[in-house]
């Protein structure tokens, strides 16, 4: 059911269950720990999001077809009154680092939850996007991956476009790699918006037997530059959705600065953009 | 770090401009293995924008690697033909502070009271500034829009509406009727004016009608004919089809009907331009490319290439040989030998930072400004773009005049200048907007460039930005390199969202998930789910029934 | 380096589609149960409220969980008239968060009867309504679609409640106009707004001969139009002057048939030759209405 949830969601479908949603609250009444909480709300809140486009015809009596074009509505979290409260908020999120430090599995893990040991380079998928639910607002995460344009230093500065949020990964078994993640939290406080949140994250934790980086200096130097700070492993999942999770708190969520852009704003392009109605007559 | 490429691709693009990167994109989209190089550490070549230090200090001509040609046998990449000219900047202001205004400044880049600009300052907000050498806008239903949404590469970049379009009449600015609600609202022509004006928008579509009798005529006898006042003459001439007095009947149609045809998509006027400049377009190219598994490499040095046997066969890098099937390069980037046309037509441009709108209105507008030809100086269009628009500082616009190169560019843009902008800060009246910064400089047309003929049928040459406001004429350009390239090969499928790619098999179980006894119980919660995540869509009842235990187990806890 | 690109194919997406649609249809069916099972008349049930507002989200238009939730805030009323202390203020947190629930509802069906309803009943019952930010919602709203009758009520039932200047009215209404006045509502709403006196017909004949003559075939401009001159305090000259101006538009539209009902009207009172001509003529550009003129020639031969 959740794979088929997960895998299966569309930009342009939606899915409202019923379930999920007293799950969530059942969760939020039972005061289970914050990670139960977020990643269990946060795997079902994908189906509780709802997605509002004006120009689609009501498919059935019961469901709505649309797609993404604002962001900012109300989203799951509920009250005990019944009426939802909170809101949804889509943040940027850019992954840094190495090539073969384990960047696209730890989107991989995060997003779809899977694994695979000789991941070749992600094909096709530009970004990923994936929800997290927070006490009262549910945050979804635009993921950007390199395609691999980190390799050769040739990063467009359309990727930190309007980033939020970013992870600077390393391989704990690779002191070269720790070196070069340095560099990159120098190149985003050089680049990015200064308000950006970013994350340091020790990846392959589960290698942790050939480590070559302690957990200390890479703490102390989060630390000294205001970074979140975690080690992780995607193969074992250990810490993923917690550094997302991490994230997701420390970005502000109030109306201004959760959306695309800070200072400037523009629109996406859609397909079926038909613009504005035509001015018909109804009567002849 | 990785400095070593792979010895071998089937596609090797030289040039990081917006025709070679479609062409890289187009190639990566259907499989080909694609290296794109560019010898500037930065996207775009000649489509590039620029912080305000980094245009002040960019040279924009060929570097000089390597050694002598006939000593490595490489043929070296650029010539002196196709570059920039002329080029010339100022600041308008003094830099000299005086006591005063340096107490009066406030720190941390924000702009000092009564808006009083130094060089220091504005250099200060130099990364604030994306300034286009050629800045585009897009028709909404043009083939690059329709190009965008289709290949799926519109997610990469945000657009804003070009909010208004003023036209030069009458010595003043005036805003240009071209939708019907603009003509309703419009209080300076006449109600049967109107008519006459919205009566010929609409019939503009039928071209075959028109054109039969005016064949050999110009648009603007044709619109004479139709016994237009010369108010709507000059609204529909130099502002709908932007044509000049010589323009033909039937190129002056299509060009207004193309502007016509696109109002009403995305805002009342037919152009979005792309935030954060035209320089973002390469860029989502390059990485419509990278994420199908193109190769990029910026800030290459790059010594040359060699043919043989009348065909391109490598380039050589600072120490590497890479070899390709074909070749794809900017024009800029074609040794001398192989053009043939030795004189070429040029394109004025200047560049101006001001301190307020040419026009001033209750909100910030992306101004489109067409100025009709006037005593023997072209048509001169003029795009005003402000802080919403992620290309200046806050209270500051951004000013881009283009026309077709008559004597030289500060020449070509004087009258224009004159009347739109006060020239010099102690002049500020009222309503003018000052100059704090001006750059001028001349860029060649590349479009029509004639090639020679022994130019080897595996390289291939892309062209430069022409004057065209838009980009349509560039994909055109790409589709035919495209399809000489590979000939039964789709262009730019539409690309998969995110959500409709299968990563690996889902119908796999989960491999192996080392799960460490020493992990805490939340790694186990995690893991279970994570085996559910993967199982396959037909065991999904089996699922339920496992996620419905296990959510009676949460709650019962 | 080049892995091959997996995508679903639309039939399999379809299919995927069709089973999620089915669990949905199965969970509502089960919300709709349980809700409707617990409707009592003195005491409800939280569960069954939070269950209804997602019910509502989905599909607004059930009138019978409106009424529920009516029922509900009744018995929260009563309740706050009962507690004195805080009463007031759980009863504003409660109705706060159901004019937010109708917020949410909004977007997908605009049009619903059942969400305006609601949310216009609440605020009545609200100890501090907040009527201006109505007013906002209501501009949002129409800038999204302007022939929404609902919104266009709503804001007429605001302007009776708490009276807003003429002049702002009169903008808003310019404005919509402005921007698209292809729209019976927009001009409807415009009459509604005050009386026509000598002053200001001459400005409205002038904003509606603009929209004519931008775009003769567009009928609700003409009906306003007609509105307008049958306003007793316009003068001869300016209707003879708009006589003149439509037949300059008659030479540019010999086909329009709003042109000639147009002069008819101006011609009302005066030369009858005109008159039955014109009618002749519109009989034959509009056979649709031909039952009309005729009965116009009829009643002006009876005159002679």
């Amino acid at each position: 059911m959740l794979a088929a949830v997960l895998t299966s969601f569309r930009q342009s479908v939606i899915f409202v269950c019923y379930h999920f949603r007293l799950l969530c609250i059942k969760l939020v009444l039972h005061r289970k720990t914050i990670y139960e909480k977020a990643f269990l709300c946060g795997r079902k809140a994908i189906g509780t999001l709802v997605i509002r486009d004006l120009t689609r015809k009501i498919t059935s009596k019961l469901f709505l077809v649309n797609k993404i074009m604002a962001t900012n509505r109300t989203g799951a979290a509920q009250r005990p009154n019944g009426a939802t409260q909170g809101k949804i908020c889509q943040f940027k999120l850019v992954l840094l680092g190495e090539s073969a430090v384990g960047k696209s599995s730890l989107v991989l893990r995060f997003v779809k939850g899977q694994f695979h040991e000789y991941q070749e380079s992600t094909i096709g998928a530009a970004f990923l996007t994936q929800t997290i639910c927070l006490d009262d607002t549910t945050v979804k995460f635009e993921i950007w991956d390199t395609a691999g344009q980190e390799r050769y230093h040739s990063l467009a500065p359309m990727y930190y476009r309007g980033a939020q949020a970013a992870i600077v990964v390393y391989d704990i078994t690779n002191q070269d790699t720790f070196g070069r993640a340095k560099t990159w939290v120098k190149e985003l406080q050089r680049q990015a918006s200064p308000t950006i949140v970013i994350a340091l994250a020790g990846n392959k934790q589960d290698l942790a037997n050939k480590r070559m980086v302690e957990y200390e200096e890479a703490q102390t130097y989060a630390d000294e530059n205001g970074l979140l700070f975690m080690e992780t492993s995607a193969k074992t999942a250990m810490n993923v959705n917690d550094i997302f999770l991490a994230i997701a708190k420390k970005l502000p969520k109030n109306e201004q600065t959760s959306g695309q852009g800070g200072s400037a704003q523009g629109r996406r392009l859609a397909e079926g953009d038909a613009g504005a109605k035509a001015p018909g007559n109804c009567c002849k | 770090m990785d400095y070593e490429f792979p010895k071998e691709f089937d596609l090797i693009v030289v040039g990081t401009g917006v025709v070679e990167s479609i062409l890289s994109a187009a190639a990566s989209r259907v499989g080909k293995r694609v290296l794109q190089i560019d010898e500037n550490d930065y996207y775009g070549g000649q489509w590039a924008s620029f912080s305000l230090e980094s245009i002040i200090k960019s040279k924009h001509h060929k570097k000089d690697y390597g050694g002598n040609e006939s000593e490595t046998n490489l043929l070296r990449f650029g010539n002196d033909l196709v570059s920039l000219k002329n080029i010339a900047h100022k600041f308008h202001m003094t830099s000299n502070n005086t006591l005063e205004e340096e107490t009066d400044k406030i720190e941390n880049e924000e702009q000092p009271k009564e808006n009083k600009w130094t060089e220091e300052n504005l250099l200060k907000l130099s990364r604030k500034f994306n300034i286009d050498l050629y800045p585009k806008l897009q028709y909404a239903r043009g083939d690059f829009v329709e190009l965008l949404i289709s290949s799926n590469i519109a997610r990469y970049c945000e657009y804003r509406s070009v909010s208004r379009i003023l036209i030069w009449f009458n010595n003043r600015l005036e805003s240009l009727p071209c939708s019907r609600s603009d003509v309703f609202a419009n209080t300076k022509v006449s109600v049967v004016e109107k008519r006459m004006l919205m009566k010929l928008l609409t019939s503009l579509n039928d071209k075959e009608k028109h054109v039969q009798n005016y064949e050999n005529k110009t648009f603007k006898e044709f619109l004479t004919d139709k016994k237009l006042t010369p108010n709507l003459i000059h609204y529909v001439l130099y502002g709908i089809s932007s044509s000049s007095d010589d323009t033909s009947c039937e190129d002056g149609i299509e060009k207004a009907r193309r502007f016509l045809n696109s109002l009403g998509r995305f805002g009342n006027t037919p152009f979005l331009f792309s935030l954060y400049g035209s320089g973002e377009i390469p860029q989502a190219f390059c990485r419509l490319s990278a994420v199908f598994g193109g190769t990029f490499a910026l800030g290459q040095q790059i010594q040359g290439f060699s043919i043989s046997d009348d065909k391109f066969k490598s380039v050589t890098l600072q120490s590497q040989t890479v070899e390709a099937e074909k070749l794809v390069l900017n024009i800029e980037n074609l040794p001398a030998r192989f053009i043939k046309s030795d004189k070429l037509e040029y394109i004025s441009r200047c560049i101006l930072i001001t301190d307020r709108s040419v026009l001033d209105s209750e909100k910030e507008h992306l101004s489109l400004i067409f100025y009709p030809p006037t005593d023997g100086k072209s048509f001169t269009t003029v795009i005003e773009m402000g802080f919403l628009t992620g290309t200046c500082p806050n209270n500051l616009y951004l000013v881009h005049l283009i026309a077709k190169q008559n004597t030289s560019p500060q020449e070509d843009f004087q009258h224009v200048i004159d009347k739109l902008f006060a020239s010099h800060v102690e002049e500020t009246s009222q309503e003018k907007p000052s100059i704090l910064w001006s750059y001028y400089f001349s860029m060649p047309e590349t479009n029509d460039i004639i090639l020679s003929d022994d130019l080897p049928n595996n390289i291939f040459v892309c062209p430069g930005p022409e004057i065209d406001l838009d980009y349509d004429t560039s994909v055109d350009k790409a589709k035919l390199l495209f399809e000489k390239m590979y000939p039964d090969l789709e262009f730019l499928p539409r690309a998969p969202d995110p959500e409709e790619i299968i990563i690996g098999d889902d119908n796999e179980e989960e491999e192996s998930t080392d799960i460490n006894e020493e992990d805490h119980d939340k790694v186990i919660n995690v893991e279970q789910e994570d085996k559910e995540n993967v199982i396959s869509a037909e065991q999904e009842d089996k699922v339920n029934v496992i996620s419905a235990e296990q959510e009676d187990k949460v709650d019962q806890q | 380096m080049h892995g091959r690109l997996k995508v679903r194919t639309t039939e399999e997406q379809k299919a995927i589609k069709l089973k999620e649609q089915q669990k949905k249809l199965d969970a509502y069916k089960h919300a709709m149960e349980r809700v409707l099972s617990t409707r009592k008349k003195d005491s409800y049930d939280p569960k069954s409220l939070q269950i209804s507002s997602g019910i509502l989200q989905a599909n607004p238009d059930v009138y019978t969980i409106w009424n529920y939730r009516k029922e509900v805030i009744l018995m929260k009323v009563k309740e706050s008239n009962d507690d004195e202390l805080e009463g007031e203020e759980k009863l504003i947190d409660f109705l706060e968060d159901e004019i937010k629930l109708t917020e949410q509802c909004l977007p997908s069906n605009p049009k619903s009867y059942g969400t305006w309803h609601h949310r216009y009943w609440v605020l009545l019952h609200h100890p501090k309504p907040n009527w201006n930010n109505e007013f906002s919602l209501c501009t949002k709203y129409l800038s999204k679609d302007d022939r929404n009758f609902h919104c266009w009520d709503y804001r007429r039932l605001l302007v009776n409640k708490i009276g807003i200047t003429l002049d702002h009215e009169l903008r808003f209404s310019t404005e919509r106009l402005n921007n698209n006045f292809s729209n019976y509502s927009s001009w409807h709403y415009r009459s509604t707004l005050r009386k026509l006196d000598s002053d200001c017909v001459n400005h409205e004949l002038e904003l509606v001969k603009s929209a004519v003559f931008t775009d003769p075939i567009d009928s609700s401009a003409w009906f306003y139009l007609r509105w307008v001159l049958s306003n007793p305090t316009i003068k001869k000259d300016t209707k003879l002057e708009l006589l003149e101006a439509f037949e300059q538009l008659e030479e540019l539209e010999p086909d329009c048939k709003w042109v000639i009902l147009g002069k008819c009207w101006l011609l009302e009172q005066g030369d009858l030759k005109t008159r039955l001509e014109t009618y002749k003529k519109l009989v034959v550009l509009d056979p649709l209405r031909k039952g009309m003129y005729m009965d116009f020639i009829r009643q002006a031969q009876k005159e002679i």
